[in-house]
């Protein structure tokens, strides 16, 4: 969630407001509204920008600057997810500890953490912090937001699933530094990354086995690809020469594309792409599931940077429901307790198509051998 | 119907007088009178060909510098009946006389000086004669509809609902008050509504003896007063402020509003009075003033005892509120 914070000491001039609520898309609406509030009605056929300089002209309250608050503050969609789990070396009885250093440190800073036993592995630390956007209109420039990090243990490993926000991803960074190691063994860790391939095949296959390989669950449609061709560059990679050379090929090329629409990994376009070596760098599909419930649900998953390929991001957008007739219904954002399970199964798939790319194919095991 | 028509001469009267007059407005032209409409199609008169205006009133408008005259509904009623009323279809004729009166000329030769530029705009003025006010109100004024109120464009309407009645009741009669011979101010001060220019807005005048319709209906009004001293003159600020100061924010951002549009300045006195104020607010306001010190000195271009002495000349002032009597019978809604 993130939210529009306004500092008492700041009073919102009418420059403040027209930006306001220009930047935020509010409706005329609302400001006939805000005006009623007072006893000023003012003309719905007049325009946006007349209703906002009426209402600037005289003073605005903070209990004004409240209300307008409420009508800004709409529950963030920008629900994507990060993930990484401790596969070995994990001192579990150290985890709870852990947590509770990590939560001491935020409050520190004077963030404000709770952190929740959700079962008998598992805990939820959930964190409002204020996060300052420089970059944005003077009122919109202090954003409330909470970022949330559950960690749950599973067999011998630790999964620890997060906020897709860099701040999350610092807090658990912390946290896994704060997590002790067994005695007897080294802590390891792994994320979903493609940093280190380099070939566009194999990082479509990530994608195509990620989305063919939800448990539960067939793929439908995919519908909408974000594809890449260029590659970081690697230290001591290449000589001034050589990149000079790779720019000038680029020239002329598309770089990187957006596709939407029905279909799109047997479309002749996506299919010309990836012979020209694109690659995958986020996807949307819609997939169908063959338990009892046989909802259709939609998914994302990506890289926040598709060259770098580092920062895994996924996501549960909509659900559908089957009705009688077997007919889906339409797509619409789903419940918490639905989102959790949805969200592991992405993980895993994403998990287990990673291991599948980088383990080395039978042709390969043979030329080696 | 005789009786109503002096009721309402009567309550226009007083309101005129204990109100009006101390915000700059003047009543011009016959009260309780009707003029023809000039939309009758439009506005569905086939039956009643008329509009109405219980009472015109007429001010030089600080913002615009035009003349506007506020064509008025008086209406008195008692406590709880409110929800009983039909607010909007009240509101509905008011603009749609509201809109007729900016061209009809029976209006214009009625109430308008044709030399300056002019606009008419509508006010509702709504009145418990039972005494206080009551919340019902708020919340029959919320539920209205544009639809329902159908402004036309660029005209406006302002409502001063019973609860803004006593407010301003008591604000005018704070102001007479202080200007009494025995009052704060005296006689000889000379105070003036302050409207500071805005960072994208430039007001015909930035001081004015008007409060207009917008202003009486904003959340604090801002009074000027100058009065000489030991034969110089000295300035200070009677901030009239409709808050309940129950937060440090509220006042904070009152704090920064004075800070920001410079009418704290060093040596001059302001005093944030407060109608509605609950017990906590003076304490709160002491915060407020602790917080805002703190916040604003770093980035002020002033020295920490600057800052020190521009807060001591802020102070929180209570303003009893009276219960105004302006009519005893009810005036109901057409």
């Amino acid at each position: 969630m993130s939210k529009f914070v306004q500092h008492a000491s700041y009073y919102l001039d009418d420059k403040d407001l027209s930006d306001l609520c220009k930047a935020q898309n509010i409706a005329p609406r609302f400001l006939l509204r805000f005006a009623r509030r007072r006893g000023l009605f003012l003309s719905d056929k007049s325009s946006k920008d007349e209703l906002v300089q009426g209402l600037c002209m005289a003073p605005i309250s903070w209990d004004d600057v409240s209300v307008l608050a409420e009508a800004i503050n709409t529950e963030e969609r920008d629900t994507k997810q990060m993930t990484t789990q401790l596969t070995d070396g994990v001192d579990f009885d150290g985890v709870p500890a852990a947590l509770e250093r990590v939560k001491s440190a935020l409050e520190a800073n004077r963030e404000i953490p709770t952190l929740t036993k959700t079962g008998d592995n598992k805990y939820k630390l959930e964190v409002r912090f204020v996060e300052m956007q420089p970059q944005r209109t003077r009122p919109l420039q202090r954003v409330e937001r909470q970022v949330t990090i559950e960690v749950e243990r599973v067999g011998g490993r630790l999964d620890i699933r997060y906020s897709g926000h860099e701040h999350a991803k610092q807090i658990v960074r912390n946290l896994v530094k704060e997590i002790p190691a067994r005695k007897e063994k080294e802590k390891a860790e792994r994320q979903v990354s493609l940093w280190s391939i380099r070939d566009p095949l194999a990082r479509v296959k990530f994608f195509t086995e990620m989305i063919n390989g939800m448990n539960g669950f067939i793929l439908s449609d995919v519908t909408d690809l974000h594809v890449d061709r260029r590659f970081p560059e690697e230290e001591g990679d290449a000589d001034e020469e050589s990149v000079k050379q790779e720019k000038e090929k680029l020239v002329g090329l598309v770089k990187h594309a957006i596709l939407k629409g029905d279909s799109l990994l047997n479309s002749e376009f996506y299919v010309e792409l990836q012979a020209a070596g694109y690659y995958i760098g986020n996807i949307v599909w819609i997939a169908n599931e063959t338990g009892t419930d046989q909802r259709q649900v939609e998914f994302y998953a990506g890289f926040k940077d598709p060259i770098l390929a580092t920062d895994f991001l996924f996501d549960v957008r909509r659900i559908a429901k089957r009705d009688e007739s077997g007919n889906y219904g339409k797509l619409e954002r789903l419940q918490l307790g639905d989102r959790e399970s949805l969200l592991k199964l992405v993980e895993a798939a994403a998990y287990r198509a990673l291991e599948r790319i980088d383990a080395p194919s039978d042709e390969a095991k043979g030329q080696s051998a | 119907m005789p009786g109503e028509t002096q009721n309402i001469a009567a309550m226009a009267e007083k309101a005129s007088k204990e109100i009006f007059d101390v915000f700059g407005w003047r009543h011009v032209g016959p009260k309780n009178k009707n003029w023809g409409c000039v939309e009758q199609e439009k506005h569905d008169r086939r039956r009643a060909r008329t509009h109405s205006s219980d009472v015109v009133f007429r001010y030089e408008d600080p913002w615009s510098g035009k003349d506007v005259y506020v064509t008025s509904d008086l209406k008195s009623y008692a406590k709880g009946t409110v929800a009983q009323h039909p607010v909007a279809s009240t509101l509905r004729n008011l603009s749609r006389a509201v809109e007729c009166a900016n061209k009809s000329e029976e209006f214009q030769t009625l109430y308008v000086d044709f030399n300056r530029q002019h606009h008419v705009m509508g006010m509702l003025f709504i009145y418990n004669h039972d005494g206080g006010y009551d919340e019902d109100f708020s919340k029959a004024l919320e539920g209205v509809q544009p639809s329902q109120s159908d402004v036309a464009e660029n005209n406006r309407l302002g409502v001063v609902g019973p609860k803004r009645v006593a407010y301003l009741h008591t604000v005018a009669k704070d102001i007479l008050i202080a200007q009494g011979k025995k009052g704060e101010l005296g006689p000889d001060v000379q105070c003036e509504f302050y409207y500071p220019n805005l960072q994208t807005i430039r007001f015909a005048k930035t001081t004015s003896s008007v409060a207009n319709l917008e202003t009486l209906l904003c959340p604090w009004l801002v009074m000027r007063y100058t009065k000489p001293s030991l034969g110089i003159s000295q300035t200070g600020y009677f901030i009239y402020y409709d808050g309940h100061g129950s937060s440090v924010d509220e006042f904070q951002y009152l704090l920064d509003y004075l800070f920001k549009y410079q009418i704290a300045t060093d040596h001059v006195k302001i005093a944030i009075r407060m109608v509605f104020a609950v017990p906590d607010a003076p304490a709160l306001f002491e915060k407020a003033k602790g917080n805002y010190s703190e916040d604003y000195w770093p980035i002020a271009n002033v020295s920490p005892e600057q800052v020190r002495q521009r807060m001591a000349n802020i102070s929180f002032q209570t303003v009893t509120s009276l219960v105004p009597t302006f009519s005893e019978v009810e005036l109901g809604m057409k």
